[in-house]
């Protein structure tokens, strides 16, 4: 199970290619959401996630907008193919692989027009939509844009009442699989025949357009619905706000739909696992950005305390006997795993090293388990065990020294060590300011505000890597003047 | 003018209806057996502007029930067949009536109004919408426009003006509280309602009759706030 904690964990990513076919929007549906904390942070979160899909370069964004039919045609201005539309509140924590299984859709069924969470409102038994046209479920669409060309570019119609102009809809047939329940199949095509309805359900005029020209619109399978969750921001979102932090509130989350809960608990969970949460591998590339120190070796490397990346900083750009490694980190567990490894590893045979340790860690639930795995893609990327432990010794001999500092809330702290130090100084601070639970529990604009902070106190002599809180490269950050996505529901 | 009296006497008192702790839309419109339901998310609307454009008409209104329940009650069409559209059921059939109804040229000359119907009012058609105007002395016999069976919140009325002796009084469910500086209701005119303007003044009132296709979201969001905004309203002893 990968540990998916932060918006740069391009580890993962790397035998997945770029994908320039694909646009993904934002449909706003902030007038529906009656909590402005809920429909703000919503927002910044189908963001986050949209964000990782963008750093992969998976997909192009083409805003947030109300309309459905506005997003299509920006991401038909930008050229692509296809259009994947996010609704406010969904959660693509694993959009990655949502966009590589719908490109492989597309490819398998060149002539579909959407992929969407088909209604079946006559089994649904909806409290206001029972008995309508069948529909599509805002929440999440994959459009083929030549196909939505074809069709006229049809709005995305809204659900609808007509007691006096009833809509005439194309009749339709559905699957008898269903994908969870009686009222989601697992397709839907035309049939003969027309009938008069006086509701519809949000995208009952896309069913009854491809109907009419004998498209089958097929449902999400299993394995795409696995890579996203919907929060549903308009049900009870004034309880969905008193949980957003308080998490682990029984009582409350109970009052929220399954959809919900499942998330609120899962994030409860994962917060109190993280707390003592040690990485004993890195969820991010150990190499990529070169060397950053203009060929000087390494005095005092500040690092997190996680995986192998100071030691590939250190190697790629040189050290000595008196370079000093300064570990920081607000989980002293990781510290303490780093200190232990130091002390009693002799640099072969990690997974044995993990195996014997397993129990006296909460090691990330992405290596656990695979310990021989990565640790053999950890010695390929290091040139070989020997390489690796001739590294090792040399490292080992330098001088360690172990802080506990949370260097987002308290960067005053790591600079006032960096500071009274004099050399070539090096900081990696990993994918700490774009990690997953910090951007739940803390809205981007108070985080930029706290960034700043950070940024304003790297002095010119001091070499960076990791990422901000946008997960834009800190080096580029810090020259740069990056900001994040703002929510602007246009009201 | 016995059966006017007696009607307003019996019933002519301020009735407060009970809000439940959450909105129900369904629950709202159809089953809540309301006589109205103030759509207090339109209060700052500009009525009075529009109160000037139908005043400013005042001489080109016809003459409204006269004949039957009304006197010195008098109608202009902004939306319908003509600028004196009657009940459309009485054009034909439905369908082909509907597929004629449009803009009069009293709506041209209500350019506030018009603008009002067409990017406020929440709901995608408009069928009959029509200005009313009471003279002062006029009255409304007690009627329900439609049967018991199809009782729901489902015309809106709009005060432009609202003299204070004039009353609107529903059966069993009291005075409509409307507002002299504006407010909009929805009725369920299938309740039966009389009016009479004891006031010196006339009284306009706009009624929208619609249909809310593809707008149903906006209606529902427009008496979600709406009822939040009374209910709390009603807590402080404001309404």
């Amino acid at each position: 199970m990968k540990d998916w904690n932060s918006l740069s964990v391009d580890r993962y990513y790397e035998d997945l290619n770029s994908n320039a076919d694909v646009a993904i929007g934002i449909l706003d549906i902030s007038r529906d959401i009656d909590n402005e904390f809920v429909a703000k942070r919503t927002f910044d979160k189908t963001y986050f996630y949209v964000n990782r899909m963008l750093k992969m370069r998976l997909a192009s964004y083409v805003g947030f907008e109300k309309s459905v039919k506005t997003l299509l045609q920006k991401s038909i201005e930008q050229n692509k193919k296809y259009c994947m539309i996010a609704c406010q509140g969904l959660l693509l924590y694993r959009g990655p692989s949502l966009v590589q299984k719908s490109v492989a859709y597309a490819k398998n069924n060149p002539q579909f027009f959407v992929v969407g969470h088909i209604m079946d409102k006559k089994s649904q038994h909806h409290y206001l939509t029972s008995g309508a046209y069948p529909g599509l479920h805002r929440q999440y669409l994959f459009v083929n844009l030549s196909k939505w060309q074809e069709l006229g570019e049809p709005e995305f119609d809204e659900l609808g009442f007509f007691s006096d102009r009833p809509r005439e809809y194309r009749n339709v047939e559905f699957s008898a699989d269903t994908i969870h329940s009686e009222y989601t199949p697992a397709w839907v095509k035309g049939a003969e025949g027309y009938s008069k309805n006086i509701i519809t359900a949000d995208g009952s005029n896309w069913i009854h357009l491809a109907a009419e020209k004998g498209i089958t619109i097929d449902n999400l399978d299993n394995d795409m619905r696995e890579c996203k969750v919907f929060l549903y921001p308009y049900n009870k979102p004034d309880i969905l706000e008193k949980v957003w932090l308080d998490k682990r509130n029984d009582e409350l989350v109970d009052q929220l739909n399954y959809s919900q809960k499942a998330w609120i608990r899962k994030l409860g969970y994962q917060e109190e696992i993280e707390k003592d949460r040690v990485y004993a591998f890195n969820t991010e590339r150990l190499s990529g950005e070169g060397v950053r120190t203009d060929g000087k070796n390494i005095d005092h490397l500040f690092s997190a305390a996680a995986g192998f990346k100071p030691l590939a900083i250190l190697n790629a750009n040189g050290f000595h006997r008196g370079t000093t490694v300064h570990y920081f980190d607000w989980c002293e567990a990781s510290l303490k795993f780093k200190k232990h490894l130091l002390e009693t590893w002799n640099g072969y045979d990690l997974d044995e090293w993990l195996l014997e340790h397993d129990l006296e860690y909460n090691f990330s639930s992405t290596f656990r388990g695979n310990y021989k795995q990565f640790w053999k893609q950890e010695l390929k990327e290091f040139g070989g065990s020997l390489a690796f432990q001739r590294l090792w010794n040399r490292y080992k001999e330098c001088k360690h020294e172990f802080h506990v500092i949370d260097i987002v809330n308290d960067s005053d702290k790591l600079f006032n060590i960096i500071n009274d130090l004099h050399g070539t100084k090096v900081l990696w601070t990993t994918n700490i300011w774009s990690s997953e639970m910090l951007h739940w529990n803390m809205q981007p604009e108070d985080l930029e505000t706290l960034y700043i902070k950070f940024k304003s106190q790297i002095q010119d002599d001091l070499v960076v890597y990791g990422h901000d809180y946008c997960a834009i490269d800190l080096n580029d950050s810090v020259k740069g003047n990056y900001t994040h996505v703002r929510y602007n529901n246009g009201n | 003018m016995q059966e006017l009296e007696k009607f307003h006497s019996e019933h002519g008192k301020v009735i407060q209806e009970k809000y439940p702790d959450t909105f129900d839309p369904k629950w709202l419109v159809m089953e809540s057996g309301w006589g109205y339901f103030h759509i207090s998310a339109l209060d700052n609307q500009p009525w009075k502007e529009m109160h000037k454009e139908a005043e400013a008409l005042a001489d080109k209104f016809h003459s409204h029930r006269e004949d039957s329940y009304g006197k010195g009650w008098k109608s202009l069409t902004l939306h319908g067949l003509n600028e004196d559209t009657q009940s459309l059921g009485q054009y034909g059939e439905r369908d082909e009536v509907l597929k004629q109804l449009d803009w009069t040229w009293v709506a041209d000359e209500c350019p506030v109004t018009k603008k009002f119907l067409t990017d406020v009012w929440p709901a995608e058609f408009l069928n009959r919408v029509r200005f009313m105007l009471l003279e002062p002395g006029g009255y409304i016999l007690p009627h329900q426009d439609r049967p018991d069976e199809e009782k729901r919140l489902s015309v809106c009325n709009i005060s432009l003006n609202n003299p204070e002796d004039c009353t609107f009084v529903f059966k069993e469910k009291g005075i409509v509280p409307f507002k002299d500086e504006g407010s909009a209701f929805l009725m369920d005119i299938s309740n039966p309602h009389s009016v009479w303007n004891k006031s010196n003044k006339p009284r306009i009132h706009m009624i929208i009759h619609f249909e809310l296709g593809r707008r149903t979201r906006d209606m529902f969001y427009t008496l979600r706030q709406s009822f939040y905004t009374n209910r709390s309203r009603l807590n402080e002893g404001l309404e």
